[in-house]
């Protein structure tokens, strides 16, 4: 399996792992073998599950009736869908849920102090 | 910047949805009408760039053997929506190192380009379309801002206006109003369907020179500046402030460095509106307008802006656009345009052309 079959895996598990590098003690994101600074080979480590919503919109897009945004988990921002209404920008957030759907990650975020 | 690159001529064939023609009959279309009118000896063409998000082999080559030419290089360039820009920087590169005295840089596209998405990115989640991330972009300037649905509603008018004086726009014979645009079908917040710009078939190539050749040429517009940034490719690299493109900023303050210019000294300019935020977006980070005052500079009259109809009134045939946009401008500059669009009093014209969520932009500006 190749890093981002690993890491696709792990998702069926709810796990969400990304690469560290453990040289610059930093998340490498989008995920990569190697730390884009040092060069140095990269760790798998589970991301932090507290982030903050950046920016949200609605799309109306048919089968994709739903609040939606972008949320930043330690450096980590990864756009997902906004399972509850109560929601607004710079929240905290958590990730409720995830999974593969057509190769693509999917993820549900939900108020963090819920 | 020395004046080292002048564009001669060039052509842009009516955008459309769709066509029998294949790419190389298109390019070769757009190319012959350039040949037939310049007084550069075609033997004389020593560089073919293609711009194309297609994967079709060998476009460089092929299009060389059917207009007969032999160049001492054919090649393609892809990079997305600012492919055509980028196209036109190598052969730029190419004319002003010397290696190359005349370089044809031809954009094509069909509509249901690979181009008008970008896969590899996984920050996107399912969210991957375009009109996501520019819907964050918009949301972004609302909040900070207070720009509106009927400031973007404003842009959209215009540019579809402009368009009804393009014949080689896709959207020429269509007259949308304000009120049209703000009834138009709601995509995402707050973006609707009349907000974003449509993917079509097109071809637009140009004839650059050097300063040798350019002696040549009846009416030469100069690069006077030429400027491209790069802030990777995912949504997540560039997305930690959504109220600026940084790599439009960063072109744009290049590319008025080596010109020596301002931004109060253009005249005119074709801005990357594939959404009406982009363009708002646009005046503020080339530095028309302070930041967070685009929506004030919409109605503005002291610099013409997207006078063909952008890509919102033309549509977006992917690795042709950067290059109609160019067009545009050496047209303006050159006084050619008709059907009532040309503008009077231009001397100094700026192109921007951008991809994927404003992770590359392109800057040129452009001198009589």
């Amino acid at each position: 399996m190749n890093l981002k079959e690993t890491i696709f895996e792990k998702f069926k598990d709810g796990i969400f792992l990304n690469t560290f590098c453990p040289h610059c003690k930093k998340q490498i994101w989008p995920p990569s073998n190697n730390c884009k600074d040092c060069f140095n080979k990269t760790v798998l480590k589970e991301i932090e599950n507290k982030g903050i919503l950046l920016e949200m919109s609605y799309s109306h897009i048919p089968k994709q009736e739903n609040f939606f945004g972008i949320g930043d988990f330690s450096g980590i921002r990864i756009l997902g869908t906004i399972v509850e209404k109560n929601i607004k920008v710079n929240d905290s957030i958590t990730i409720y849920n995830i999974k593969i759907i057509d190769n693509k990650i999917s993820i549900e975020f939900g108020n963090y102090n819920k | 910047m020395r004046k080292t690159t002048a564009i001669d001529s060039g052509n842009t064939l009516r955008f459309q949805k769709v066509s029998d023609q294949s790419l190389p009959e298109l390019a070769c279309k757009s190319i012959i009408n350039i040949l037939k009118e310049t007084k550069i000896d075609k033997k004389e063409i020593d560089g073919l760039i293609v711009s194309s998000c297609s994967t079709e082999q060998y476009l460089g080559s092929i299009i060389s053997e059917m207009i007969n030419i032999n160049p001492k290089i054919s090649t393609k360039i892809e990079n997305l929506c600012n492919s055509g820009t980028s196209a036109i920087f190598l052969a730029h590169s190419l004319i002003s190192s010397g290696i190359c005295n005349a370089v044809i840089v031809t954009g094509i596209e069909k509509q249901n380009s690979p181009g008008n998405k970008l896969l590899w990115d996984i920050t996107r989640g399912i969210y991957d379309l375009p009109i996501h991330w520019a819907s964050l972009f918009a949301k972004t300037h609302f909040r900070y801002y207070n720009t509106s649905e009927e400031d973007l509603a404003l842009v959209s008018e215009k540019n579809h206006k402009n368009a009804n004086e393009n014949p080689n726009a896709l959207f020429y014979n269509k007259k949308f109003s304000f009120l049209d645009i703000m009834n138009s079908k709601k995509i995402v917040d707050p973006l609707k369907i009349l907000d974003c710009c449509y993917p079509c078939e097109g071809a637009s190539s140009i004839l650059l020179v050097s300063e040798k050749f350019a002696k040549k040429s009846e009416n030469p517009i100069w690069i006077k500046g030429i400027s491209q940034n790069n802030q990777g490719a995912s949504f997540a690299n560039i997305s930690s402030d959504l109220r600026s493109v940084t790599t439009t900023k960063t072109a744009s303050k290049e590319a008025f460095n080596q010109a020596n210019l301002k931004p109060s000294d253009i005249d005119i300019a074709e801005l990357h509106d594939a959404f009406t935020i982009l363009e708002i977006m646009a005046y503020e980070d080339i530095g028309f307008v302070e930041k967070g005052k685009g929506s004030k500079f919409i109605e503005q009259d002291s610099i013409h802006i997207n006078t063909r109809g952008g890509l919102l009134g033309c549509g977006h045939p992917i690795g042709a656009t950067g290059i109609a946009q160019t067009n545009e401008i050496i047209l303006q500059l050159q006084e050619k345009t008709y059907n009532g669009r040309q503008r009077k009093n231009c001397s100094r014209g700026l192109v921007h052309n951008m991809a994927a969520a404003g992770t590359s932009s392109t800057i040129i500006i452009l001198e009589k």
